[in-house]
């Protein structure tokens, strides 16, 4: 009974310890040595033996604290490429991995030819997706504004077996319409629908509201106020598509738009 | 045959029996169950989370028995001057060691079952996809260890426990690298090298085929010859070693 209790507090020592530790200010501050631990990707294969799978999902986790500690805190994410690319190698088939890292790598790390080029792997070691080409599309269009490259790839992705309607509706319209924001909101609201990643669901948020809140405020410059309103009134029916609500108000002489909570 | 089968028993009962296995099997089934509570961490991924730590568990903890208690099934009859007993008996040295083999092959079907049914009932309540190649992909793991109990019973009618689980570990290994070595041989120019390796590459079995945790994963489909070709493959291999251990083990004087 003694040894039980004396593990017990034990037990209470150590969890209270872990809890101060971890509440202090460094915790948060990683060093720069934060990824001195994770493997390159030269041998990892060899190495993981018959667990790929699990190093795999190890890394996985390690990556989404690597881009929520920074996404938090400084917004450098300078490895990202280097980490996703070390998961594909231990498993070919994630396509998350590549879907999601494609686009953070695109738009958080500001290297678009290495998101291109994670996508590009993607497209070799699973070459039966619709959803990689279809990213490639999605970024060319609405981060690279390349509509040629976005019509290729949209096309291509329709191809693919399973490719749903949309792939040829956004070839169409990155054709007819050249870059058009409705056409770049219902890309991200696909994106919005499409995923569980609680980041790029709050990355098509933040995008969607952006580009309203610029449409309207360009207009809103370029027009007569009653001009404006005939024109508010028609426009807001075209956001019937959007996934979540989102509130539109009037602060001064500029427009706001935000998610509708 | 009710020989064969009473001293399998026994080893199945003393396996059971023991604290590490029976800990073992807690650890494993533990780690399944905190697989569930990755979710709100893993971004969509937790169907592959859950799929991964409960087969990589299966497959670590059943290595772990196997190396355990697989390299000691012969040395410690030995140790405990208990082979001086069975081998007076009317029953001949190969149905000792076939029975030791089917008591642990019976230890670790025992324990696939109970974290490969404890991995389908956590894979139910995540909700994740439940399709044939989770139970396959536990039926692979199952055909490995028929194969690595061979091998560390193989090295255990010979060597120590330490050196036989060291052999067998080494073995294991190798087998999961035998497709490095073909690539290796492609690159290097030293024709003894190439040799040796080749060498090793038919000896030792190619742990790489009993792997298809990640077609599991990704309901990648498996065809019907391949799991033939499978099971071919880690009985043919699994009697071979056995055959060898049976020879070693009759020539073996007490």
């Amino acid at each position: 009974m003694r040894k039980v209790l004396i593990v017990i507090i034990l037990f209470i020592f150590s969890a209270l310890l872990a809890y101060i530790i971890q509440k202090q200010p460094d915790a948060y501050n990683k060093p720069l040595n934060e990824l001195v631990y994770f493997p390159s990707g030269k041998y990892v294969s060899q190495i993981a033996l018959d667990y790929k799978g699990l190093i795999a999902d190890m890394l996985w986790l390690q990556v989404i604290q690597y881009y929520g500690q920074h996404a938090m805190t400084d917004m450098q994410f300078e490895h990202l490429y280097r980490l996703f690319n070390v998961i594909t190698i231990l498993d070919k088939d994630f396509l998350q991995c590549y879907v999601f890292g494609g686009t953070i790598i695109t738009y958080d790390q500001k290297s678009p030819e290495l998101g291109l080029k994670l996508l590009d792997k993607g497209m070799i070691n699973m070459p039966d997706s619709w959803q990689i080409p279809f990213m490639k599309g999605f970024l060319n269009y609405v981060y690279l504004r390349d509509y040629d490259a976005a019509r290729i790839w949209f096309a291509f992705a329709s191809t693919k077996p399973d490719a749903p309607y949309s792939c040829k509706a956004f070839a169409a319209a990155s054709m007819m319409r050249k870059g058009d924001y409705i056409t770049s909101m219902r890309l991200w609201s696909n994106m919005y629908i499409a995923d569980d990643n609680k980041y790029i669901k709050e990355k098509a948020v933040f995008n969607i509201t952006k580009l309203v809140e610029k449409e309207l405020n360009r207009k809103m410059q370029s027009m007569t106020f009653s001009e404006f309103r005939d024109f508010f009134s028609e426009e807001i029916k075209a956001y019937d598509f959007l996934p979540f609500g989102i509130s539109i108000k009037l602060m001064g002489d500029s427009i706001i738009v935000e998610e509708q909570l | 045959m009710n020989k064969l089968f009473a001293i399998a028993g026994t080893v199945y009962k003393e396996s059971l029996r023991s604290k590490v296995i029976i800990s073992l099997i807690i650890i494993a089934v533990l780690i399944i169950f905190a697989s569930l509570f990755m979710s709100p961490i893993a971004l969509g991924e937790t169907e592959r989370i859950v799929k991964d730590i409960g087969l990589s568990s299966i497959s670590f903890f059943s290595l772990l028995i196997v190396l355990l208690s697989g390299t000691r099934l012969v040395y410690q009859e030995t140790e405990k001057k208990t082979i001086y007993m069975i081998i007076t008996k009317p029953i001949s040295r190969a149905r000792i060691l076939w029975g030791k083999y089917l008591g642990l092959l019976s230890v670790i079907f025992t324990i696939g079952i109970i974290t490969g049914l404890f991995l389908l009932f956590v894979v139910i309540i995540a909700k994740c996809g439940l399709n044939w190649n989770l139970p396959l992909s536990i039926l692979f793991i199952f055909l490995q260890f028929v194969l690595l109990s061979a091998i560390a019973i193989f090295f255990s009618t010979f060597t120590s426990p330490v050196m036989s689980g060291i052999f067998t570990i080494m073995t294991y290994i190798i087998g999961f690298l035998i497709k490095d070595m073909a690539f290796f041989i492609e690159k290097t120019d030293i024709i003894f090298l190439k040799w040796i390796i080749k060498g090793i590459m038919l000896i030792v079995p190619n742990f790489y085929y009993t792997d298809i945790k990640l077609q599991a994963i990704h309901s990648i489909n498996i065809s019907f010859p391949y799991i033939i070709f499978v099971i071919c493959y880690s009985l043919i291999y699994s009697l071979f070693f056995m055959y060898i251990s049976t020879l070693i083990f009759e020539a073996k004087e007490f």
